[in-house]
């Protein structure tokens, strides 16, 4: 923690503003390659990227970590049991979605749960599709054949 | 974005330091996300201990969140209720640096330990992965 982070992410007073979008990011349509790869830098969150890019009109928390486990478990995500969801879905709540909202990839709305591309999402894609189609295919792959299992 | 101006205390309650005679100086940086409801008398009651297996299931994040659940008694299932942890501190990070790999299988005498303020309470994390929650006293 420095003082850069501070200026980045002022923690929210109260818990209405936990899905407040950001500031910073979104003012600036170009994302440093830096913040790019810290977005990417867990498999949870280039699964979730993978899902989410698709979908303009986002995704339910509840949705992503029930795809996401499928994907860990190797299971269909209808066989995902609830243990497993919640796990997944605490570690996107507490971790995951808040860093990418930090960094402009996405909005969090914490009345509906729902996650939504923001404006930095574009980019991120771009290096993902180019990522994804060499060095990231299982994860790629698996992210785009059951999305439509239990996404609008 | 709620602004934060001003870091410095402005209740007149001691340094944070004060808190902290094991010498954690990033508390002050967590300053911000205390509950002001907390009155901060420099005394840590421990209420909660738990253990994060680095080969487990859990995520670190989960594990620190089903920690703090449990500590004030919430059902795991409405952990997603509570603030994120991310405004207290970066889990991801705090994951590699202790449980990472490299660290995992190399001998180190010393247990690190590293302590956060989040919602009120004060928790801890040491490289062994013992997870303690304190309340105020």
């Amino acid at each position: 923690m420095d003082e850069k982070e501070e200026d980045e992410y002022t923690p929210s007073q109260d818990r209405a503003d936990a899905g407040s979008p950001p500031v910073a990011d979104t003012d600036n349509p170009v994302l440093e390659l830096d913040a790019v790869f810290r977005a990417l830098a867990h498999p949870r969150r280039r699964y979730l990227l993978y899902t989410l890019l698709g979908h303009d009109s986002g995704a339910s928390l509840s949705d992503l970590a029930t795809n996401i486990a499928a994907w860990e478990h190797d299971t269909p995500p209808a066989e995902v049991s609830a243990e497993a969801r919640e796990r997944v879905e605490v570690a996107l709540y507490h971790a995951h979605i808040p860093k990418l909202v930090d960094l402009g990839v996405v909005t969090y709305d914490a009345d509906t749960r729902i996650v939504t591309p923001a404006a930095n999402a574009t980019q991120v894609g771009v290096v993902l599709d180019g990522a994804g189609a060499e060095l990231d295919q299982r994860l790629e792959a698996h992210a785009r054949t059951n999305d439509t299992d239990s996404l609008p | 974005m709620p602004a934060n101006p001003n870091k410095d205390d402005e209740n007149g309650s001691p340094p944070k330091d004060a808190v902290d005679p094991d010498g954690v100086t990033d508390s002050e940086t967590f300053e911000a996300v205390e509950s002001t409801e907390t009155v901060d008398t420099g005394e840590w009651e421990q209420i909660h201990q738990a253990h994060y297996d680095r080969e487990g299931e859990l995520e670190l994040a989960t594990a620190l969140a089903f920690a703090i659940a449990d500590a004030r008694g919430v059902d795991p299932v409405d952990a997603v209720e509570m603030p994120p942890l991310y405004e207290s501190f970066d889990a991801e990070a705090l994951e590699e640096t202790f449980f990472g790999p490299g660290g995992a299988d190399t001998d180190r005498d010393e247990v690190g330990e590293v302590t956060f303020r989040y919602d009120g309470l004060r928790v801890a994390l040491r490289s062994d992965g013992w997870i303690f929650v304190y309340r105020p006293l």
